[in-house]
């Protein structure tokens, strides 16, 4: 707990403290967005999926633990890959979804434990827009009454005044009158989209979460929605949390944007700053994965390995530390190459998922009785990581040695021996135990980088290690 | 071979001198390719008047919004377009054989085609493993042990570890990039000389797409692959493709070497595509706009289908269909702002900014008239 505290302490102190000198220049324009005045602030929340299945599986930690401040009038962007909780979290800070811990906290009131008039107020205040807006429209109703229907849940004025206000709005986004009697099959996405927003819109709401709004639409439509959601923010003075996996789109259309990876914040700070200097190693992976020559960004990709571990039983220390480039490796592995490393870290995930892979009833049956066939796959794994590799096979066998220092195969090998017995747990805890450093065991603070109140959450920023961006530089630099 | 003595070059309009490096051994020969689907309504022609060619060895990019034809160009040269569509007219040639009236057989296995959602491309009721096993036994005529022995190769060369026992799995013990992976190398099973990838990276993340690629990028080296690479994006056309096809409502107006099209666009299409990015311009501005969108072509062109969504539009191009004429080395755009004999302001592509400015102005009307 205490080290929860600390991070939100740190990060809220960052905050208000460097943040004033950058949003100055966005105020003079904009009377609504004053400085280090969060709308909605975020305290370690917390949401876990249980499935109280009868075998007892771990719950599915999608949000775990995330501290943010969200300012009034701007856009929060929220990027990461599919399934590290972003849509998540952005519904249970709506109160969509009930939190397991922590507080979401605007004018005052705690919004998770909100309740009766209370509760209507802050669905009043705060909406959404979903991604797919095949999906997010009744086909049975009309246009006017899909978006006339917040105004009926909330005895909205009188019946002709509600029917005024979604003319008002139709027009507002940039349909017409004559749309309101038209059904949702009748109109393209990016129509479709409009009324999603228009719908977003009725109540007058402060704060709207934006959940890959354009992800399903064409670049050329994608980019008039963006005009419109930006020009509807400036009109109605709105705040914007937008969620997306483009980007791109997010350096376009966000002040500030927030890096998640597997229910956690990694960094969080100024967009151009963020895109331009990435600090933590995960956002710097995944903006250089970005493709196309016009993401600014002239760096080496890295390419991540495999995709994020599961929810459901997250790498102990640093979550990231599974894939990441820049992981701390023990001083007494110096002397190991890169593809050395790679290879290891590759036989790590494969016993990783070994472990975790959720089998049939059968496949258990049959291990319990022992008829599965585990002992060669393993030695085949081995064989093709260590020493059928393409490059060194000239090498005439001696490739191995090569390879692997003394010590490191020893270590290599202990695991093999409990694989083979098929006890995959065992294994990689043998091997965490002799290539794991801290970021194996700590879960890392986050830290302040630069002056423009930018937090990441990395043990390589303190002073102790060397930088993220240098360490991946002269690993991936050269090959 | 037999097909070649009926010189396929013999209907070759004039003008295809124009677009001409494709003649001579090139893989796959498209020409004046038209795939249309009938309705009781109308006809649409989803495809019109295509014509292309891929080299061994080569990525062609297509690239264009939903709506242009892309998806059915890939499966009209795998001759998957079932009815109501149909294959109107023109030449679809495979080393030389032509396709097209049902000899899809005589190179059944040596083209072969990726799906952009992998969830949709495999058989969820048995194992990755048993899925390239039928491939390898229907196109190579592989079967036991050695077909056992091959699966596994695959899976290890499409960069899934653990192969051994991940070729007893079922799809939906993979992730979405590992479900990817594994239809590739379904793909690959039937030992294809040319791979048609329809949008395969447009359903995953970032990272994963970027491993995707990188993926595709070995097998082309290593195998000699052709790949004829679909997609929306227009970061994905720069990093995959050796050459780029525009296409819009069902025509190709714009084709050209990857590195000339992205420095010297030569359709309004494509210059406006390219500025409505996000990320190109600097944040803070507004997006450049292509108004409008895609229309569904339904009759034979007899004006340029981009007209009503042209900033640079001229009276003329209501009149006349424009065809594809050489603007560069190696480079075709079917715009009537590159012929002459027409009346209309030759600086009119420095417009740029300006007429996309234009566009964008309509932009919030434009949703009102096309439902």
């Amino acid at each position: 707990m205490s080290r929860n505290d600390a991070a939100t302490e740190s990060g809220t102190a960052n905050e208000s403290e460097a943040s004033r000198p950058s949003r100055a220049a966005a105020d003079s324009d904009d009377s609504t967005v004053t400085a280090d005045d969060p709308l909605v602030e975020v305290r370690d929340l917390k949401k876990y999926y249980d499935d109280d299945g009868f075998l007892g599986d771990d719950p599915v930690k999608a949000v775990d633990g995330v501290s943010l401040d969200i300012r009034r009038g701007e856009t929060l962007g929220l990027v990461g890959e599919s399934g590290c909780g972003k849509t998540t979290l952005g519904r249970t800070i709506l109160g969509l979804e009930d939190a397991t811990g922590g507080e979401v906290v605007s004018d005052g009131r705690n919004v998770a434990r909100l309740s009766g008039k209370q509760l209507r107020e802050w669905q009043r205040d705060a909406q959404m827009v979903f991604q797919d807006p095949e999906a997010s429209l009744n086909d049975r109703m009309t246009v006017g009454e899909i978006v006339r229907e917040p105004l009926d849940a909330h005895d909205w004025e009188t019946a002709s005044e509600r029917r005024r206000r979604v003319f008002e709005l139709l027009d507002l986004v940039g349909l017409n009158e004559e749309h309101y009697y038209r059904y949702p099959h009748q109109f393209s996405g990016g129509q479709r989209q409009r009324v999603g927003i228009a719908r977003a819109l009725a109540l007058e709401p402060e704060f709207i979460v934006l959940d890959e709004p354009v992800s399903a639409l064409d670049v050329s439509v994608q980019a008039r929605v963006i005009n419109l959601l930006e020009d509807l923010q400036e009109e109605l003075g709105l705040t914007y949390l937008f969620i997306a996996h483009d980007l791109s789109v997010v350096r376009h259309i966000a002040d500030r944007v927030a890096v998640m990876y597997l229910g956690d914040i990694v960094e969080l700070g100024d967009t151009e700053t963020v895109y331009s200097d990435p600090a933590h190693p995960y956002t710097l992976s995944l903006l250089s994965a970005i493709p196309g020559s016009h993401t600014g960004t002239d760096r080496d990709r890295v390419t991540l390995r495999g995709t994020p571990p599961s929810p459901r039983d997250p790498p102990q220390g640093c979550r990231f530390a599974t894939r990441c480039p820049a992981k701390v490796r023990p001083a007494e592995f110096d002397d190991l190459s890169g593809t050395a490393w790679e290879r290891i870290d590759a036989l790590h995930t494969v016993l990783r998922e070994r472990a975790h892979t959720e089998t049939g009833l059968t496949e258990r049956l049959k291990r319990r009785l022992g008829l599965a066939a585990d002992a060669s796959d393993i030695d085949e794994v081995v064989a093709d990581l260590f020493e059928r590799d393409s490059d060194v096979a000239a090498a005439d066998g001696s490739a191995r040695s090569d390879l692997l220092t003394e010590s490191a195969r020893s270590a290599v090998e202990d695991a093999v021996q409990f694989a083979r017995r098929g006890e995959d747990e065992e294994a990689t805890a043998v091997l965490r135990e002799a290539f794991g450093s801290v970021c194996n065991r700590e879960r890392p603070e986050r830290h302040a980088v630069g002056d423009d109140g930018r937090v990441s959450a990395c043990v390589r920023h303190t002073d102790e290690y060397e930088d993220p961006r240098s360490v991946v530089d002269r690993r991936f630099g050269d090959d | 071979m037999a097909a070649d003595g009926a010189d396929p070059h013999a209907e070759r309009p004039v003008d295809e001198a124009a677009r001409a490096d494709g003649g001579g051994d090139a893989l796959l020969e498209v020409e004046g390719l038209t795939t249309v689907f009938h309705t009781d309504k109308e006809t649409i022609r989803a495809v019109d008047d295509v014509s292309f060619s891929v080299e061994e060895g080569e990525t062609l990019g297509i690239v264009g919004e939903s709506g242009s034809g892309k998806s059915v160009t890939a499966r009209s040269i795998l001759g998957l377009i079932d009815s109501p569509g149909v294959i109107e007219s023109g030449s679809i040639r495979f080393r030389g054989d032509e396709l097209t009236g049902d000899n899809w057989d005589t190179h059944r296995g040596d083209i072969s085609i990726v799906f952009q959602d992998p969830s949709n491309s495999l058989n969820p009721v048995y194992t990755v493993g048993n899925q390239i096993r039928e491939t390898l036994r229907i196109h190579q005529g592989i079967r036991g042990q050695e077909a056992r022995e091959e699966a596994v190769r695959l899976l290890e060369s499409v960069g899934i570890p653990d192969a051994r026992r991940r070729v007893t799995e079922y799809p939906h013990q993979f992730s979405g990039g590992m479900r990817q992976r594994a239809v590739i190398a379904v793909a690959l099973a039937c030992d294809p000389d040319l791979l048609v990838c329809d949008e395969p990276t447009t359903a995953l993340d970032v990272t994963i797409q970027a491993q995707i690629l990188e993926l595709l990028d070995d097998l082309q080296d290593e195998e000699d692959l052709a790949i004829v690479f679909i997609t929306h994006d227009m970061g994905v056309i720069e990093e995959t493709a050796d050459r780029v096809n525009v296409m819009y409502a069902g025509e190709m107006v714009e084709s050209a070497p990857v590195g000339e099209l992205f420095d010297r666009p030569q359709h309004p299409y494509t210059r406006g595509l390219l500025a409505s990015i996000p990320g190109r311009t600097v944040s803070g501005d507004r997006l450049p706009t292509i108004g409008g969108e895609v229309p569904t072509p339904t009759a034979e062109a007899t004006d340029c289908r981009f007209a009503d969504r042209c900033p640079e539009a001229f009276d003329a191009c209501e009149r006349v269909h424009p065809e594809p004429i050489r603007v560069g080395p190696d480079h075709t755009a079917a715009c009537l702002l590159h012929e002459e004999g027409y009346e209309h302001d030759l600086d009119a592509g420095d417009l740029r900014g300006e007429g996309t400015t234009d566009g964008d102005a309509d932009a919030v009307a434009d949703g009102g008239d096309r439902a």
